[in-house]
């Protein structure tokens, strides 16, 4: 009787294994996947410099009360420059945006804003990833939505897509602003 | 090595180039073993009047040998409390590198990773705990930063599953064992002839069984 195991043995081995390589290639995961586990919380606390000379400063408080998309963008970085028109957009549309400039020198980032437009209601300068760490980003550039309780409400960490904009974003704007 | 993330600022962007604390490509270190290395012809030399300056060569070099190689951890981001150094050695090394596959942020020169070590001794300092640190980054990066993933209901087979297959197996082989043992009594008790058996065998092959005694 338990010689008729050992021959079935191999046979079962195969199963598990297939079954483990069926649902590896079949589910679309993503291992690099980070995730975004700030969604439902609070939004951390920072207070940056600003970017331009006289400007405010980016502090929690400017995003109380109101709904705010944060984005965090660099004029060396190729995909902010890729979504950067949606950004403009989504000013014309009058949705309170803010950005942070990681990692960025201030003279190039004021150049390329000049150059492409500055949809942006506050820059607050990220100089050294500090704030990167506190938002919990990994590269740029990645957005947050953010209600009116200060509460994250949406994370990603990928350049915006029009579809992200339009079936995305602004519903959820429309809906947390009620 | 820095390889996933394809969107992270150029090299020199934001801060200092270059690495001060690799020690592997300092130039002292070859030249140190060489000084003490035993020479062919120490025998037939005269008794050496610098044998003060040999010793603190081979000081030198033992020092060297016994410095932990310089990982991605630059001097200058080193707490100068050495117990909270350790402790942020400790913790970063449990921690996943979010742009590279499979890296510590303690072995990552990656940007984000100096910046992740830096916000690890910055709590410290503030007097966080070792738990506390961890759930700050685990509050912002999820489970994907530990390297080490918590044992919950969706990784109780990951960390269960392979003691759980040498437990079957130890049984299975327990079973075997005993089941054989069982058949090798069975057959030994079969090979044992009765009287009757005994004195038929006997019979048959014409043995006399007082000779064969």
């Amino acid at each position: 009787m338990s010689n008729r195991w050992l021959y079935v043995l191999p046979l079962l081995m195969l199963v598990i294994m297939a079954g483990f390589f069926a649902y590896a290639l079949t589910q679309n995961r993503n291992p690099a996947d980070i995730g975004a586990p700030l969604v439902g919380h609070k939004a951390p606390q920072v207070d940056l410099p600003p970017l331009h000379e006289g400007g405010a400063r980016l502090a929690t408080a400017d995003w109380q009360g109101k709904v705010t998309v944060v984005n965090f963008f660099a004029s060396w970085c190729a995909p902010c420059l890729v979504e950067h028109p949606l950004f403009l957009r989504m000013k014309g549309e009058g949705v309170r945006l803010h950005g942070v400039n990681y990692r960025n020198k201030p003279e190039e980032a004021k150049a390329w804003l000049a150059r492409l437009g500055d949809p942006y209601e506050r820059i607050g300068t990220d100089q050294d990833g500090k704030a990167g760490v506190e938002f919990g980003i990994s590269g740029v550039p990645e957005t947050f939505v953010i209600d009116k309780a200060g509460i994250v409400r949406l994370h990603l960490r990928r350049p915006l897509t029009p579809d992200d904009v339009n079936n995305g974003i602004l519903p959820l704007l429309r809906e947390l602003s009620k | 090595m820095s390889t996933a993330h394809p969107f992270l600022p150029p090299e020199g962007e934001g801060a200092p180039k270059g690495r001060k604390g690799d020690v592997r490509s300092s130039p002292v270190y070859p030249s140190c073993i060489a000084s003490v290395a035993p020479s062919p012809f120490r025998r037939f030399a005269p008794p050496s009047p610098s044998g003060g300056r040999k010793r603190l060569a081979l000081a030198v070099t033992l020092l060297a040998l016994a410095a932990a190689p310089a990982l991605a951890v630059d001097p200058d981001e080193m707490l100068a409390d050495r117990a909270l150094e350790a402790r942020a050695r400790a913790i970063s090394a449990e921690v996943r590198c979010v742009v590279c596959q499979n890296q510590s942020i303690d072995d990552s020169n990656a940007e984000i990773a100096r910046d992740m070590r830096r916000a690890i001794r910055e709590r410290l300092t503030k007097g966080d705990s070792d738990a506390q640190v961890t759930a700050f980054l685990r509050a912002r990066y999820g489970d994907y930063v530990l390297l080490k993933p918590p044992f919950d209901i969706r990784t109780w087979l990951m960390w269960l599953g392979g003691p759980l297959v040498l437990v079957l197996a130890g049984f299975a082989l327990w079973r075997g064992a005993r089941r054989t043992a069982a058949q090798r009594t069975g057959a030994s008790a079969a090979v044992e002839l009765s009287a009757e058996e005994r004195a038929r065998v006997d019979s048959l092959l014409g043995e006399d069984p007082e000779a064969r005694r």
